[in-house]
């Protein structure tokens, strides 16, 4: 079994529903996230698109997360998830240096490192992640990359331009998407403004570590 | 198969290593894997599931997440009594209610963790969706989920307070009370004004209701106390949409078939941001779009809807009719591709009104007059009736709308709208909502001429993938729960009208002028107007209350609500009923929590797509509790004990809270006739409860009875129980083109509409409408068509309406009893009450816009995110005003900059004040046309509230809202920002506190949105009575000492603006009149024919 | 940055979540710094054995003391840079081997306990109950403590180049820089600690160590400021921070003339003018502008946005 997301963004709305059933369901405290939707607009008027991108750990095959954790906290379980353990951790933070895509963040109220699971508790009960349950378009699909009829794989099939983030990295995410543009995919590909902004404060916060 | 095996031998292998480890003697491995293997969970499993089966809601176990967190249940197993290290387990009642955040009315289930309830302990651990709810389909969006944050909100309200004996309102001096302090009291100021039994008594108990979200109890409320006192909202949310729609069709919004449109038509949001009823419409829109529909929007700023549209059109705000008219003019004139009219013949000619329009002569003579048409109709015909289309539309030419929409350079996108509407067809789905028609005077024109086209090809015969109406797949049944009271049968209606609801200016209005109800109250020259005319209006109410609402707040000329609110004479005694502190609550006398979402309970219909539908909310901890084995002492109170013995507080309810309160306090010995309303048929000793209520209630549904009565057999109440083990039932599906079925007649009788009707009764009018007698009015039942007894179109000829003759004739507007928009400047003047009042001609300088203040971000409810930490981390109660990247450039304004916008009345000239607002450049608004929502700008006046003799303090609003100092004179009022929100994170926390240990995480500071809405003026169009809510504004940068949030108001010049709007563009009842309004269109809550006679003095 | 940054495609951020600040901070710099004199001053020791192991004898025990110093400050810094330090121990109990955190830590304490050992024997040589002989065994084992401590001092570059985030550490460039900054700190430690007692040739063999080190450490920095960029885009947004007006900017550049820049000269200029308190200016300049450097070079890719 290897478990998979994939995120069809063409059907995205950026309605958030999904990142707060996150938070909800994994109590991801304030000023963290296990799951983000960014919004990125590109173009200029009248020809203005608005962009939305779900954000989450990818559950890389080959995750460096996984291989720089000095204590095993971070390690696959058998359906290809990379879990946490948060009594194992140390809190050095080589994950957050090591995870190419921002996934991990050390939670300020045990001061260890903390991800996304693909919900694992949630499928040890064979219940599907609180975000693809959420999401109002079923923009996430979810399931087992080995089986030939799970839905992802089907979706994977039908699609021509099934993409992953930052494939350079060699980090192999078990995370898709479909329909995306660089503006969706690459931090650099758009002007990220420190401030407050159309939408909300894009900002550094202090570390989550210490206070 | 695969899965399934290896799933054994994992089973197989944790045994045996169990059975290695022991003979180890290493027992705390082996316990591990053997309290994996004999319990349900694994890592692999062979399937994955969306929701649990209904079957298994009442025990339900699942993994906690957070415990997961220690490393799942590899590294710990299982938790069992051999394992007590394993990953909790958590046993669920999962309990089905109803998302109250927007009128969407999605399914929720609250996940309610009894692991603890022997210790009397039980918490909803997480709402999810309804999978049973088949609009929601099992999902919601962020406010659906932000539930759970928005009931665990620290700063809830825990018990009745009441404003503090000898301080004035707005002190902020609160006392406790007890429910039953607060219902004596309350009960008694309510019994004693209707005991006198005047007209005027009648009209001084105000229910001022919010969006509702549910379908009927509310309204019998007032109905049962025999009074005309229900107030809505609507003219400031939707008045426009429904007046124009009520003019078409006689029904108040339509409904669309997303799923199956070929074309997605939006003057509205409703794809990716809002919209009735959002998250559901989405998903609908996204299941069309898979299809392959295309998607286009009309909006000045970009939603996020437009953001990923096909095809966005930024016309200039208000203009939109010009653009529909202009593709009337095209459909009219133009083939299809494969030569075709594109006209659809077959449903215009049947169902739609012409043939009256060619009959009435004195009418196309006017239209002659106003120069619609050069000439006469050759004949009747309905080629003639094409031909004048031709004529009367042919000025909305290309160029024509180019200009007037203001879309220079953007023609192009007018030949793509073409490219996509018309291979559509009749598959063109569309929701006329706010957008356009609230924003504007004449906004409702827009709605007008936005149906026209989806009228002339067909889309609004309701058919698949088009367009039908909100009533078609709506089912109101809350409000009859009659047969489970003494009185068994529905209050009657009440013979008084409340002008205070209902001004003799707007007699047309869609609905009540309920944002204006302080400028009523407060006009003495206006009272004494309409009392020398013979009209008995009350001087004061004598209880106000709001409930679900915000009114100070999120109406416009928010200091005018403060001054009426703490004015004494005028509102005698107030109380509202709000779960959560608000700018409202601060100026009544009572404030008494009522549930949230899973708290409450109640009846609910979405027609959010063509089937029908109910939803139940109920209060979930009550029901886990019942389940469980629990019982309240008094059934009657059942909600507010449960919410008492498991923590939530002294929470109560509507639907418990006032049938008590009547049947003790109001009508305690029945001689105001009112008591056997509320009394239980039961056990006449005490009032109803809710099982006896919703079961008789919803047992009107006839297949969802059936259902009920088989499944549960021995059950008391078998359709109160299905409603509270499903949440919600889908009576029918597949509603397309009710007006097409044929009426049933048995014998010599007709039924329409739940009546019967005896043939001799019924008369055939010349264009086959049937009448009946209604009083003394007359109402249509049916239409023959092709010597078939149809249902019809709700309108009085049965037909869509394309001239509106009751609006021609008694109502007095006839030049606009058809769709039209001005042609030229000098009809744009004249026909100043379909005109935007933020028409471009009105902005001059380069610092003039057009502001628009309507749209909603997709995570925040108005004034309700404020309670959900979650919300208000998303947007950090940010509000900034959007501007054209280059008319920034040009006045010099940076992102971040603060701005002092300015706001400007276009029909008097007259100056309101200004806010304080950051500016934020973008390409997403169209040029000259600002944006800045309302969700921000909450404020308060006292960070907590120190109740006497209650250990903890009350936090106010503490997520979101900073604290302000205000001043008001009666003629200038002002705000000023003293703090952010950073208060909240030193506060004491004793309420779920440890659902709330993150509080201290809160990085924003809520400082960076302004309460633009009290800077506005009321603007009430002179027809549909809708707040106007755009304005001119004139903007500059901000001066040193002006600061974000910082408002100033002279609203003494906004009740000029008010009496401008009113005096100059209304055309009031006069003498002569002989009815307040017409009798066939929608009121919420329908007084008698009595009611609605009047007679007018000449003054 | 990349095309889709061009005016037309116009894409902005409107919406995203706030990215934490940089989480290895000076407490990691502290730990680099420290950790190169400590190791560098091995490597010099072994260096002056196989030179000259006459000079040795004043200078055994205040290096390995200082070395042992360094490398606790070395330690207290790593540990108090974890959010849970007191779980320190699931290091060695729960080890994980493709880490090189775990790789390090692991020889980082072999590395501090031998260095110990040594410390002990030379301060108790006389009741050493270890050995009769504590110099000569000191001097046996400084050799595998030398060899170990290139590892050690390695092995956070290995931790950089597992950060596969941060495509400004590679294991290459890294590993040289670790080196170079192990010799550089430590023939400026050693050159401070020998002081008078070390032969004037013996000073101007360190004083080539230092200004070589200089030089080439120098010379990888410029390499990367001018050509990293031409190789992959996350470079070249991370090296804006420490061009023309990045943030940055300054703080580089005064690393790299007090770290290198200065000390070349100086060193350049002690070999023609003998003097020894250029010598030492140089020296303190090294080890001073060192933490500079590798600060900077640590914060900066840090301040990459990931999402
Ligand atoms: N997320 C969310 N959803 C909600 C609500 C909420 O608070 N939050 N509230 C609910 C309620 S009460 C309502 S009434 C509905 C309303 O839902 P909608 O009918 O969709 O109304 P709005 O969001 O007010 O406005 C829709 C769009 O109209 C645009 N607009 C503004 N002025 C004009 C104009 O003059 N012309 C045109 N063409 N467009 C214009 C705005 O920019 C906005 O994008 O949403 C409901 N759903
Ligand atoms: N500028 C501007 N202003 C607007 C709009 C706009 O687009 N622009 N939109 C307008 C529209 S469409 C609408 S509908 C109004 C909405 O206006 P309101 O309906 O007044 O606003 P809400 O914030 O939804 O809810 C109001 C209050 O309901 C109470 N409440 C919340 N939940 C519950 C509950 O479960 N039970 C009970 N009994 N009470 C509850 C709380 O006290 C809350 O403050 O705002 C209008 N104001
Ligand atoms: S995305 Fe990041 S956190 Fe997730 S597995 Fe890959 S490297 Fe690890
Ligand atoms: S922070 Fe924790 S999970 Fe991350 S690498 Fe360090 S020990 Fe592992
Ligand atoms: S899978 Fe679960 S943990 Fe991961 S983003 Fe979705 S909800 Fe959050
Ligand atoms: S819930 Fe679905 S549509 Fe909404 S933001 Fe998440 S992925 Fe996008
Ligand atoms: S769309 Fe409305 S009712 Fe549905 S989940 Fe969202 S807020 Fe709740
Ligand atoms: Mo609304």
């Amino acid at each position: 079994m290897q478990l998979g997301f994939l995120v069809d963004l063409h059907l995205c709305m950026g309605c958030k529903g999904c990142e707060i059933a996150c938070k909800v369901e994994n109590e991801v405290p304030l000023s963290t996230w296990r799951l983000r939707v960014k919004y990125v607009d590109v173009g200029t008027f009248p020809e203005t698109k608005r962009t939305f991108t779900p954000l989450r750990c990818n559950h890389c095959e080959n995750a460096p997360c996984e291989r720089i954790c000095p204590v095993s906290a971070l390690h696959y379980i058998e359906n290809g998830i990379v879990n946490i353990d948060k009594e194992r951790c140390i809190g050095c933070a080589g994950c957050v240096m090591a995870c190419p895509y921002g996934a991990i963040y050390i939670d300020p109220e045990t001061q260890t490192a903390d991800k996304c699971t693909y919900c694992a508790h949630r499928i040890a009960s064979s219940m599907m992640p609180a975000c693809v349950v959420a999401c109002p378009v079923e923009a996430n699909i979810f399931g087992d990359l080995e089986d030939p009829a799970s839905n992802i794989s089907k979706y994977i099939q039908a699609n021509r331009d099934v993409q992953v983030r930052k494939p350079e990295k060699g980090t192999k995410p078990h995370h898709f998407y479909v329909g995306a543009s660089q503006a969706h995919l690459n931090p650099l590909a758009s002007r990220r403004e420190e401030g407050y902004n159309l939408f909300n404060n894009i900002t550094h916060l202090p570390l989550g570590g210490h206070h | 198969m695969y899965l399934q095996s290896r799933r054994t031998f994992l089973k197989g292998a944790a045994f045996s290593v169990a059975g290695v480890a022991i003979a180890k003697g290493v027992f705390t491995t082996n316990a591990v894997a053997e309290s994996v293997a004999s319990s349900k969970f694994t890592n692999t499993p062979d399937t994955i599931s969306f929701y649990p089966d209904v079957k298994e809601w009442d025990s339900f176990k699942e993994l906690d997440g957070t415990d997961w967190k220690r490393g799942g249940i590899e590294r710990h197993g299982v938790r069992s009594e051999s394992n007590p290290d394993g990953i909790q387990v958590n046993d669920y009642t999962i309990v089905p209610t109803v998302c109250s955040n927007c009128e969407a009315g999605c399914g929720l289930t609250a996940w309610v963790n009894k692991n603890e309830f022997d210790k009397g302990i039980l918490t909803v651990r997480k709402y999810m969706g309804n999978p049973l709810h088949t609009g929601s389909r099992g999902r919601n969006c962020a406010k659906g989920y932000a539930v759970t944050s928005q009931m665990y909100d620290p700063d809830r309200i825990p018990f009745p307070i009441k404003r503090a004996p000898g301080s004035k309102r707005g002190e902020g001096k609160w006392v406790r009370v007890t429910w039953d302090e607060a219902m004596a009291e309350i009960g008694k100021k309510m019994h004693d004004t209707l005991a006198k039994g005047d007209e005027i008594s009648k009209k001084q108990i105000m229910y001022h209701v919010g969006r509702p979200n549910e379908n009927g109890f509310g309204p019998r409320v007032p109905q049962s106390l025999g009074i005309d006192g229900y107030n809505s909202h609507t003219n400031i949310c939707s008045a426009g949409a429904r007046e124009g729609t009520i003019q078409w069709t006689n029904d108040d919004r339509n409904s669309p078939d997303w799923g199956n449109a070929d074309l997605i038509f939006l003057q509205s949001s409703h794809a990716a941001d809002a919209g009735h009823y959002f998250q559901q419409s989405a998903g609908l829109i996204a299941d069309a779009r898979k299809r392959g529909a295309k998607m286009i929007v009309i909006d000045p700023r970009m939603s996020n809807s437009a953001g990923m549209a096909d095809l966005w059109i930024p016309a200039w705000p208000g203009t939109e009719a010009a653009l529909y008219l202009y593709l009337v003019n095209r459909i009219v004139h133009e083939k299809n591709k494969d030569g075709e009219d594109i006209v659809n013949h077959d449903f215009v000619k049947n169902w739609v009104n012409w043939d009256r329009l060619m009959a009435n002569k004195a009418y196309l003579k006017k239209m002659i007059g106003y120069g619609y048409i050069s000439k006469m109709p050759k004949d009747d015909s309905y080629e003639s009736f094409l031909e004048l289309l031709r004529e009367l539309y042919a000025p909305y030419t290309k160029e024509f709308v180019v200009k007037e929409c203001k879309l220079e350079g953007m023609e192009y996108k007018l030949d793509e709208l073409w490219e996509y509407f018309v291979p559509a067809g009749a598959k063109i789905a569309s929701y006329l909502w706010r957008a356009g028609p609230i924003g504007h005077r004449g906004g409702w024109m827009n709605t007008r001429a936005g149906f026209l086209p989806l009228v002339l090809v067909g889309a609004m015969r309701g058919d698949i993938g088009g367009v039908g109406l909100h009533h078609w797949h709506e089912i109101s049944v809350a409000g009859k729960g009659d047969k489970a009271t003494v009185a068994g049968k529905h209050p009657t209606k009440t013979d008084v009208w409340n002008e205070i609801a209902w001004p003799p200016e707007y007699p047309i209005s869609t609905y009540e002028m309920g944002y204006m109800m302080p400028q009523i109250m407060m006009d003495d020259a206006w009272h004494e107007k309409w009392t020398k005319r013979g009209l008995k209006i009350p001087k004061s109410m004598a209880v106000y209350v709001p409930r679900m609402h915000n009114p100070l707040w999120i109406n416009p000329d928010g200091f005018r609500w403060i001054e009426a609110l703490k004015d004494e004479s005028k509102f005698e005694m107030s109380f509202n009923l709000s779960p959560t502190w608000s700018e409202t609550n601060w100026y009544c006398d009572y404030v008494l929590p009522v549930g949230l979402a899973g708290e409450r309970n109640d009846q609910q219909s979405t027609p959010s797509k063509p089937e029908q539908r109910i939803e139940f909310r109920q209060a979930v901890l009550r029901v886990a509790a019942e389940k469980a084995g629990w019982k309240p002492k008094d059934p009657t109170r059942a909600t507010l004990e449960a919410h008492m013995k498991y923590g939530l507080g002294e929470v109560w309810e509507e639907s418990e809270f006032w049938p008590n309160l009547i049947f003790h306090h109001v009508d305690p010995d029945g001689k105001l006739g009112i008591r056997d309303y509320w009394a239980s048929k039961k056990d006449p000793s005490r009032c109803v409860t809710v099982p006896e209520y919703f079961d008789a209630a919803l047992s009107l549904l006839p297949r969802l009875k059936e259902t009920a009565t088989k499944m549960y057999k021995g059950e008391e109440y078998p359709v109160y129980a299905y409603i509270r083990d499903h949440g919600a039932w889908t009576e029918k599906t597949n509603v397309y083109k009710p007006q097409e079925e044929e009426m049933k007649i048995e014998g010599e009788y007709v039924y329409a509409h739940g009546h019967k009707y005896h043939k001799s009764e019924v008369r055939k009018d010349e264009f086959g409408a049937l009448w009946v007698q209604d009083g003394e009015l007359k109402k249509s039942i049916g239409i023959i068509q092709d010597g078939k007894v149809l249902d019809g179109f709700h309108t009085l000829s049965k037909k869509l309406e394309f001239f509106s003759e009751w609006l021609a004739d008694e109502w007095k507007w006839p030049e606009y009893a058809i769709p039209v928009y001005p042609r030229n400047d000098a009809e744009n003047d004249k026909m100043v009450h379909v005109v935007t009042q933020v028409h471009h001609k009105h902005m001059k300088a380069d610092n003039e816009f057009a502001l628009n203040t309507i749209y909603r971000l997709p995570y925040n409810i108005h004034t309700r995110s404020v309670n959900s930490k979650h919300l208000m981390e998303i947007s950090q109660n940010h509000n900034p005003v959007w501007i054209y990247t280059k008319d920034a450039e040009k006045l010099g304004i940076k992102r971040g900059d603060a701005i002092k916008v300015q706001i400007v009345d276009t029909l008097s000239g007259i100056e309101s004040g200004y806010f304080i607002a950051m500016a934020v450049p973008t390409e997403a608004t169209r040029p000259g046309v600002l944006a800045c929502s309302h969700h921000a700008g909450r404020w308060k006046l006292k960070d907590s509230v120190k109740i006497p003799g209650f250990e903890h303090q009350l936090g106010v609003m503490g997520l979101g809202a900073p604290l302000y100092e205000m001043t008001n004179d009666g003629k200038v009022g002002t705000l000023k920002p003293k703090e952010g929100i950073d208060a909240m994170k030193h506060r004491e926390m004793w309420q779920f506190k440890e659902y709330n240990r993150d509080i201290d995480d809160i990085w924003w500071d809520g400082l960076s949105g302004s309460w633009q809405n009290a800077v506005a003026p009321c603007h009430p169009d002179p027809i549909a009575g809708n707040h106007g809510w755009h304005q001119k504004v004139v903007i500059t940068k901000a001066g040193a000492d002006e600061k974000i949030g910082d408002i100033s108001v002279n609203y003494e010049n906004n009740f000029k603006v008010y009496q401008a709007w009113r005096d100059d563009l209304t055309r009031p009842l006069e003498p002569g009149d002989k009815w307040r309004r017409p009798y066939h269109i929608k009121r919420p809550v329908k007084p008698s024919q009595k009611a609605y006679k009047v007679e007018i003095k000449d003054a | 940055m990349v095309h889709e940054t061009l005016a037309a495609t116009n894409a902005v951020v409107t919406l995203d979540v706030a990215l934490p600040e940089a989480f290895w901070h000076w407490y990691v710099t502290m730990n680099m710094w420290a950790k190169s004199i400590g190791t560098g001053l091995i490597f010099m020791l072994f260096l002056l054995l196989r030179k000259n192991s006459s000079e040795m004898s004043g200078l055994r025990t205040p290096t390995i003391i200082v070395s042992f110093i360094m490398m606790n400050v070395f330690l207290l810094f790593t540990l108090a840079d974890l959010h849970q330090p007191f779980r320190m121990w699931h290091i060695f109990f729960y080890p994980h081997w493709t880490s090189a955190i775990t790789v390090g830590a692991w020889m980082a304490t072999i590395f501090v306990g031998l260095e110990f050992v040594m410390a002990v024997m030379m301060i108790r040589k006389d009741k050493c109950t270890l050995t009769k002989t504590p110099t000569e065994t000191f001097d046996k084992i400084l050799f595998w403590v030398t060899l170990l401590a290139i590892p050690v001092t390695l092995y956070t570059a290995g931790i950089m180049a597992e950060s596969t985030a941060r495509e400004l550490w590679q294991m290459p460039t890294e590993s040289v820089q670790m080196i170079l900054a192990a010799t550089l700190s430590g023939s400026a430690a050693i050159l401070l600690l020998g002081g008078s007692k070390l032969s004037d040739e013996t000073k101007s063999f360190f004083a080539s160590i230092l200004g070589l080190s200089a030089l080439m450490a120098f010379i990888i920095y410029m390499s990367e400021y001018i050509f990293g960029a031409m190789k992959s885009e996350e470079v070249a947004v991370i090296l804006e921070y420490v061009k023309g007006h990045g943030e940055y900017a300054t703080m580089f550049w005064i690393g790299q003339w007090t770290a290198y820049i200065l000390p070349m000269i100086l060193v350049a200029l002690y070999r023609v003018s003998k003097s020894s308190a250029m010598l030492n200016l140089a020296a303190i300049l090294a080890i001073a502008g060192l933490w500079v450097v590798k600060h900077v070079w640590l914060i900066i890719p840090q301040l990459l946005p990931l999402s």
